[in-house]
């Protein structure tokens, strides 16, 4: 089993008949699914995509994001899945950076992609994968695959990572590296054919990706992906198919065990919650037990790494913070500070070893050289273990925002707030709040006449809502340490 | 309170939709003097994105036991505070009057 291609047509050839994506009623099995994807793979080398080359993803969850992801990797070719709430500049950043030569889109963003692929010197071309599929039923043949011989090692997909300072950075991984984290998935999660797998966390993210979508593909599960979170959708879908599996972020499972739309016992179907992405607070995970009669299971990964560790731990309660131990085949240090292992209890950087995890960023060998270390990834999440090897994460080494899952660099949006010509320095910061999330908040110096409604008009449209600060403040000046560094900290717990 | 009902009257529910504002999404205190019932929740206004929207809808259905539906929460629901403490007073209204 050598490529993701290879597993999915041995799935194919096991459970041809049982339902791989269900949306609504329309079902498709697995040899419908796979008939649209060789047909699209098909289309897709015929018109020139091959091996290597990058071709970018900008659709919501959904069957047309499932079938397009397969069919470019089918292909042979490197998908880039992308937020489908970005705006234009930020994809032409990442598709500047990922130099993808293709994007794949639907009717609904049209518009948007058509303005994408119209940039000067940007070279590239558009399908819309609705039109194209429409187009491949009104004449179905068999499944035929593109003669691509592909190797493990050969890349599968291209994410970006932000950092806190500087641009996105892109991180490829090959087949190989996601059929090892599928594998380990599968196995620690007890992932079978018997499983329908909720597809709520964006496909365009690691967790929705790997941990929802490819995870329900491998095992020959069931998946039912929403395009967007609702908590009645959520509940209508749980339902109605008697889900099985529910892995998303913490804001979601806060939000089904808090207010009146779930009953107890509406996600009776349930037999395994996973969260990932950022920490789900105790006091929502006592609430959604509560509520449900069950505790959602915290697990850490990165987009670098793949998943890392998961907490299923058969008493959960004493350890509900922790992410719980590694998956098998992947290897977790505490740093401590002189580069030294930390004893059980003592904090310091989290560095993963796993042959899920990339060996560097593409093109970043100053960065490389800092955090690949050895065959270890420094991931800059600082926490420490207990005497059983229970990982807990405390913090960053670095700010990052994290919003319902997103991470989000501030320096990102720092800058552009300083494009204004009234802004003389800007500092953004993420405020925590109750339920497990972060609030944006700008703090802004001036130099000239400007408003919070201001700087809000002027971020809009170019970064996605998500990253458009909740909270606008104008000051004289920053808080500075005695060596005039900007103090983030205290911006952030509001007390300066 | 209002018409002689035992609900709370719109502007005490802008009141207690402020208190949630602060205490479960954390906006600053600072950020709401001034704020009235025609100031809108979303963007330009108090700043509220729709992940804080509906944070906020499930905070106020805990606070007067009531339920919103996914398709209640729209824009226009969040275009203003007055609007959103109608919606409120109207939702208490219903279910004392069924």
């Amino acid at each position: 089993m050598s490529t993701l291609v290879d597993r999915l047509a041995s799935v194919v050839a096991r459970h041809g008949d049982r339902p791989a994506v269900v949306e609504g009623a329309r079902v498709l099995t697995y040899a419908d699914l796979w008939r649209r994807v060789t047909a699209l793979a098909t289309r897709l080398a015929e018109g020139g995509v091959g091996p290597g080359e990058r071709v970018a993803l900008l659709l919501p969850n959904g069957e047309p994001f499932v079938t397009s992801y397969l069919a470019v990797v089918t292909a042979g070719a490197v998908a880039v899945p992308l937020n489908p709430q970005y705006q234009e500049p930020e994809l032409e950043g990442f598709l500047g950076s990922g130099a993808a030569a293709l994007l794949l889109t639907s009717s609904a963003y049209a518009p948007l992609g058509r303005r994408v692929v119209a940039a000067p010197q940007a070279r590239r071309r558009l399908l819309l994968v609705d039109e194209a599929l429409a187009e491949i039923d009104r004449a179905p043949g068999p499944a035929r695959l593109p003669g691509v011989a592909l190797a493990s090692d050969a890349p599968l997909m291209a994410q970006f990572s932000s950092g806190s300072t500087g641009p996105p950075k892109p991180i490829v991984r090959t087949h190989a590296n996601v059929l090892f984290e599928l594998e380990g998935l599968g196995r620690a999660l007890g992932l079978s054919a018997e499983d329908r797998f909720l597809g709520v966390a964006p496909f365009s993210h690691v967790n929705g990706l790997v941990r929802s979508m490819l995870a329900s593909l491998a095992a020959g599960a069931s998946l039912h992906p929403l395009p967007a979170f609702g908590r009645g959708a959520v509940l209508a879908s749980v339902a109605a198919h008697r889900l099985t599996v529910f892995i998303a972020v913490p804001f979601m499972f806060g939000m089904l065990a808090r207010g009146r739309a779930a009953p107890p016992g509406a996600l009776g179907s349930v037999r395994l919650a996973v969260s990932a992405s950022a920490p789900m607070p105790r006091a929502a995970n006592v609430a959604f037990k509560t509520r449900f009669g069950f505790w959602v299971r915290q697990l850490y990964g990165s987009t670098e790494t793949g998943s890392v560790s998961v907490n299923l731990d058969a008493d959960v309660e004493p350890t509900l913070e922790s992410v719980g131990t590694p998956i098998a085949g992947v290897a977790v240090r505490i740093v401590a500070e002189g580069g030294g292992d930390a004893r059980p209890g003592a904090g310091g950087e989290v560095a993963v070893r796993s042959p899920a995890a990339i060996a560097g960023y593409e093109g970043m060998d100053d960065l490389n050289r800092r955090v690949f270390r050895d065959g270890w990834f420094l991931t800059g999440d600082l926490g420490h273990r207990d005497d059983e090897g229970r990982l807990y994460l405390t913090g960053r080494t670095t700010f990052v925002i994290n919003k319902g899952g997103y991470k989000i660099a501030p320096r990102e949006i720092e800058a552009l707030i300083e494009t204004h010509p009234a802004v003389a320095e800007a500092v953004v910061v993420g405020v925590p709040t109750p339920l497990g999330d972060e609030r944006i908040k700008a703090v802004i110096v001036p130099r000239g006449d400007v408003s919070p409604e201001a700087i809000v008009a002027h971020l809009r449209g170019k970064i996605a809502a998500f990253k458009i600060p909740s909270q606008i403040e104008l000051r004289e000046r920053l808080p500075r340490n005695p060596a005039g560094k900007v103090q983030r900290s205290r911006l952030a717990a509001d007390d300066a | 309170m209002e018409h002689g009902s035992t609900e709370p009257g719109v502007r005490a529910i802008e009141e207690a939709i402020k208190q949630i504002l602060v205490s479960r999404l954390r906006v600053d205190p600072a950020a709401l003097e001034g704020v009235g019932s025609t100031t809108p929740l979303l963007g330009r206004g108090i700043g509220l994105d729709s992940m804080e929207a509906l944070a906020l809808a499930v905070e106020i259905e805990e606070r007067y036991d009531i339920a919103i539906e996914d398709g209640e929460l729209t824009a226009e629901l969040f275009s203003s505070l007055g609007r959103v403490a109608a919606f409120v007073a109207q939702r208490l209204g219903a279910a004392r009057d069924p």
